[in-house]
């Protein structure tokens, strides 16, 4: 039988949207997310004839996605760190959310729901964020999770465990500010 | 089981992650961004400088842009420094280089053509940068200026004269297996350094840069082409044989990428010398001996690295990564006043035993009224093969001249004097001696990687410890053996159970020999209340379910079970037995991870009481310690919890009552027979220690979290002073205590009972004490008997105390009294001799 040869474009036409989605759910800032995105597809543009022959090329942009956006969440975190130090003032975290003088507090303001979901996973650490959108999300199971991220399902478990109770404790805090 | 209120929290939190989903994918132009990714990769992704890590680090795209703009002023050096490196777009790539033949006519400035025509095939340049997905990331390996890391002091092995240099141009150092290669410009030759700092020169009729040594009597440069200026040379120069001084084979490299290149831009490729700083790992030139003939790498190929680096100083990040290797992710916090020395930065490079080396400085730059930073504090990051990494700091005056798989050469010129000194050399003196009596502190306190979780009330999460010191947890949730590091701030493995344990009240017991874990655990049967033990192992075929159990064993009664040699000893709490475990106590014998028996060689204890002893006696093998028992341990029922340290002692968990828990730190600098009740800690209330480690820290539960501490946070030590005891006036003091408890205040200050122990820390074999306080009158009561003494049977003391408005009690006066062994004189206490 003959298979139809799937070109990058149809892999970008089905990825990419559900990668910048991705990238925005957890940061909360969609030009990070398309930078992220696009940084994702080009690498897989330059691999394209090794990757077109993977049973599922969609997980391995999944997981290049997940490195750099848990890469830049460190780095943007170390240079927050660093700016408190120095007493530098930040204008913008990764989330692109405005920060007060001390760099701590998030201030926002009612956006739609790519913020709302951004600040509910925020107190979550990169690691968790993907996790918790991949789960919420995108209906992701455990094990697939597990499969994307190279952790076992029970490190996966573990820590939905604890997002699950961080995201309700965080729902009932809302709920009681009304 | 989810209540109905967690059941609709968790539909608002599906409900708004699929909204931000939707309203994500609808936004994004998906044919415009394909059209964008296809320009990008038609321009080698190298027309747009992208604020993501781009796959080329950005130092990169500013050095050829450097190089471009040095180019053009056709020799002035223009200097770019660039602020906004958006604004800079890239210049060509450095073309792949192919080795060439040696000239058969050299240029006027070579030795007569003897070199003999290199055949190595040109080697396509292989780029590994920003290709293929991330791979692991270690955690963070952060340098602070704010706290520098500990500072190494070279000692130099060589010492050259210092030849005189008026264009400032750097002494150049390529490490090799049996020596260190050193050229000064304008020198007129190079030296070879043994390593014993013995220097044999060789005459060069052109200087060298960017050098490269072996394998083999051969060392690569770069030299400038009189005759195209568009290209550079890359020579092969023997230092040894016939030939030695002479050009034996090269290669052409464009010399708009190789301007102004770092120190260690090239080093050691598989099949010849590669380009570790512009395009990266491409291999420039073949291999070659001293004769000029093709030659192949010695041994192991030397690791390929690439850097990429986000941010811009004083604070950015580098990713150092080895092509099939491990992922470093240094963050480098520079001081404020420091710059982007982008000229100065040096690639990684292999050094000894696997690990890598990159440089950098983190102080302020020195050269403020410069383009070019050059920041003080240089700083080395040493990162190891399994991903982890330090920093060290190298003193203002040294720096990294080269590093390669045979070590990393430091530098020092002053004064005239070129010093050559090893980075190993200099770590091995930092490295304090490893006393085994003596470890150094661990100062590890922090979260755990797990958390607490329960199954309603219980069961709960719990903890245990393996025989090489890691910590397993049993999660009645997840059923899962979770085993981490042994700080357990890391998960090193999570083996799900094979049956669930929960509902059977399970808990963890211990964990013995080949990584098998006990469990205890309801019996199936519904009617009876006896536990089970099980055996689990954590690795193997049979890893997560039970190979072996012992039905009844676990939890019976008030018995503890108590690790020995060959398995766990039953020990009752209440028996005759003044030694626990005694050989007559029923052991269940050590599984391996098969279910066959097998016995432990660590160290075991064993307590005596009473006329038996009053110890904790650790056994290690053939060799045993006691360590006597301090008071608050000397009246224990069954056996206490007992963990060894890494120092050769012991940590132990006993208590007094809800509110007196205590953690005895049984330390090898004891004086012999005496106890230090400065190790003897009285927890603060509400303090639940649920693992003693190794290390000498505590795992307390925290709410939902387990947390490690030094005994120092969780709980207050003893008092280190003693009471003085007078005849005539029959009064006792304690000289300091008052004292101590205003400076300290501590807890076991807050109670009479607890203050006794602290007046009485310690008593001896066969010996019994009490303590009585009546608040009426503030007056404390101590009792000490059972002396093995044929004159006095017990002593008595009476120890007025006032409790304060800190509320703690204090000292204020004391008297005494003896009660004589039949015969001997008094039976009840009075302040007179015993006969």
């Amino acid at each position: 039988m003959l298979v139809a040869e799937r070109t990058f474009d149809d892999y970008f036409r089905d990825c990419y949207p559900g990668l910048v989605a991705f990238g925005a759910s957890m940061s909360g800032d969609r030009e990070v997310a398309r930078e992220l995105a696009q940084e994702t597809m080009l690498r897989a543009h330059r691999r394209w004839d090794e990757l077109q022959e993977y049973d599922h090329p969609a997980a391995w942009s999944r997981r290049v996605m997940s490195n750099l956006l848990i890469d830049r969440f460190r780095s943007n975190r170390a240079e927050r760190s660093a700016h408190d130090r120095v007493d530098v003032p930040l204008v913008a975290d990764i989330d692109g959310v405005a920060m007060r003088g001390d760099g701590d507090t998030p201030v926002r303001s009612a956006g739609g729901a790519v913020e709302r979901w951004a600040e509910l996973i925020s107190p979550l650490t990169a690691r968790q964020r993907v996790i918790a959108t991949m789960y919420y999300a995108e209906d992701e199971s455990v094990a697939a999770i597990a499969a994307a991220l190279d952790m076992s399902t029970g490190a996966v478990k573990s820590a939905l465990f604890k997002i699950r109770r961080r995201l309700r404790r965080s729902i009932g805090e809302e709920a009681t500010d009304g | 089981m989810a209540d109905r209120n967690e059941t609709a929290q968790d539909e608002t939190i599906r409900d708004l992650a699929r909204a931000a989903m939707a309203e994500s994918e609808d936004a994004v132009d998906v044919e415009g961004d394909l059209e964008m990714i296809r320009r990008r990769a038609a321009a080698g992704d190298g027309g747009v400088v992208v604020a993501i890590p781009p796959s080329r680090p950005r130092w990169v795209v500013w050095a050829s842009a450097a190089a471009v703009v040095a180019l053009v002023a056709g020799g002035l050096v223009v200097a770019l420094r660039p602020r906004d490196p958006d604004t800079v777009r890239t210049a060509a790539p450095p073309t792949p280089a192919t080795t060439q033949p040696a000239q058969t006519t050299p240029p006027e400035t070579d030795p007569p053509a003897t070199t003999t025509p290199a055949t190595t095939e040109p080697t396509p340049a292989t780029t590994v940068g920003g290709v293929g997905p991330s791979p692991a990331v270690g955690p963070p390996i952060v340098v602070d200026y704010a706290s520098p890391p500990p500072l190494i002091e070279p000692v130099p092995f060589a010492r050259l004269p210092l030849t005189p240099n008026p264009d400032g141009n750097g002494v150049q150092v390529a490490v090799r297996r049996d020596d260190v290669v050193v050229v000064q410009p304008g020198s007129g030759d190079l030296s070879v350094v043994d390593w014993a700092g013995a220097a044999r020169r060789v005459d060069l009729v052109e200087g060298l840069r960017s050098i490269v040594a072996g394998p083999d009597d051969v060392v690569y440069g770069l030299r400038s082409n009189l005759d195209d200026y568009n290209v550079f040379r890359l020579v092969a120069v023997a230092t040894d044989g016939d030939l030695s001084g002479e050009v034996v084979a090269e290669a052409e490299v464009p010399s708009v990428a190789y301007t102004e290149l770092p120190v260690g831009a090239l080093g050691h490729g598989p099949d010849g010398v590669v380009d570790r700083a512009r395009n990266v790992n491409a291999t420039l030139i073949g291999y070659v001996d001293e004769n000029g003939d093709p030659l192949a790498w010695w041994g192991a190929d030397p690791p390929l690295l690439v850097a990429e680096r986000s941010g811009l100083a004083p604070f950015y990040v580098t990713q150092v990564s080895q092509l099939g290797g491990p992922t470093w992710d240094l963050q480098v916090i520079a001081d404020p006043a420091a710059g982007d020395p982008y000229i100065r930065w040096s690639p990684p490079a292999p050094t000894t035993g696997g690990r890598v080396v990159w440089t950098t400085a983190i102080g302020p730059d020195t050269t403020p009224e410069s383009d070019f930073a050059v920041n003080s504090m240089p700083v080395i990051a040493l990162l190891e093969p399994d991903g982890s990494g330090t920093w060290v700091r190298l003193p203002e005056e040294w720096s990294v001249a080269s590093s390669d798989v045979w070590g990393t050469v430091l530098l020092r010129t002053s004064d005239g004097v070129v010093e050559l000194a090893m980075l190993d050399d200099a770590l091995a003196q930092a490295a304090p001696p490893v006393d085994p009596a003596d470890p150094p502190e661990a100062t590890v306190e922090g979260e755990l990687a797990i958390g607490v979780q329960c199954v309603d009330e219980l069961p709960c999460t719990g903890l245990a410890n393996t025989t090489d010191g890691r910590i397993v947890a049993y999660d009645p949730v997840d059923e899962t053996l979770t085993v981490l590091g042994p700080t357990g701030m890391s998960i090193e493995a999570v083996v799900a159970l094979g049956e669930p344990l929960a509902d059977r009240q399970g808990y963890i017991e211990t964990v013995g020999p080949d990584d098998v874990v006990y469990v205890g655990a309801l019996t199936t049967d519904p009617g009876d209340q006896v536990f089970d033990l099980l055996a689990i192992p954590l690795t193997g075929p049979n890893a997560g379910s039970v190979i072996a159990t012992w039905s009844g064993a676990a939890g019976v009664g008030d018995s503890n079970l108590v690790p020995t040699a060959e398995g766990l000893a039953v020990v009752e709490c209440c028996g005759p037995d003044f030694e626990r475990p005694t050989p007559d106590d029923d052991v269940i014998g050590w599984v391996d991870g098969n279910g066959d028996q097998t016995t432990f060689d660590g160290v075991v204890f064993q307590i005596t009481l009473r006329d038996n002893g009053n110890d904790l006696i650790r056994t290690d093998g053939g060799a045993s310690r006691r360590f006597p028992l301090p008071n608050v341990a000397s009246g224990q029922r069954g056996m206490p919890f007992v963990v060894a340290t890494d120092d050769g002692g012991a940590l132990l968990r006993t208590s007094l009552g809800p509110d007196q828990q205590y953690i005895v730190r049984f330390h090898t600098d004891w004086e012999e027979y005496r106890v230090d009740n400065t190790d003897v800690f009285q927890l603060d209330p509400g303090v639940g220690v649920v693992l003693l480690q190794p290390t000498g820290e505590v795992v307390v539960r925290d709410g939902d979290r387990f947390v490690r501490r030094t005994l120092e946070s969780v709980g207050t030590p003893g008092w280190p002073g003693s009471t003085e005891s007078q005849i005539d006036p029959w009064i006792v003091t304690a000289p300091g205590l008052n004292d101590y408890i205003d400076e300290n205040q501590p807890v076991w200050a807050a109670d009479p009972i607890s203050l006794a122990y602290q007046l009485r820390p310690q008593i001896f074999p066969n010996e019994f004490f009490t303590a009585e306080y009546d608040a009426a009158t503030g007056v404390l009561t101590m009792t000490n008997g059972g002396f093995l003494d044929d004159s006095v049977y017990a002593v008595e003391w009476q120890i007025q105390v006032e409790q304060g408005s800190d509320g703690l009690f204090r000292f204020v006066s004391g008297s005494w009294g003896q009660q004589c062994q039949p015969n001997r004189g008094q039976q009840d206490f009075r302040p007179e001799l015993c006969i």
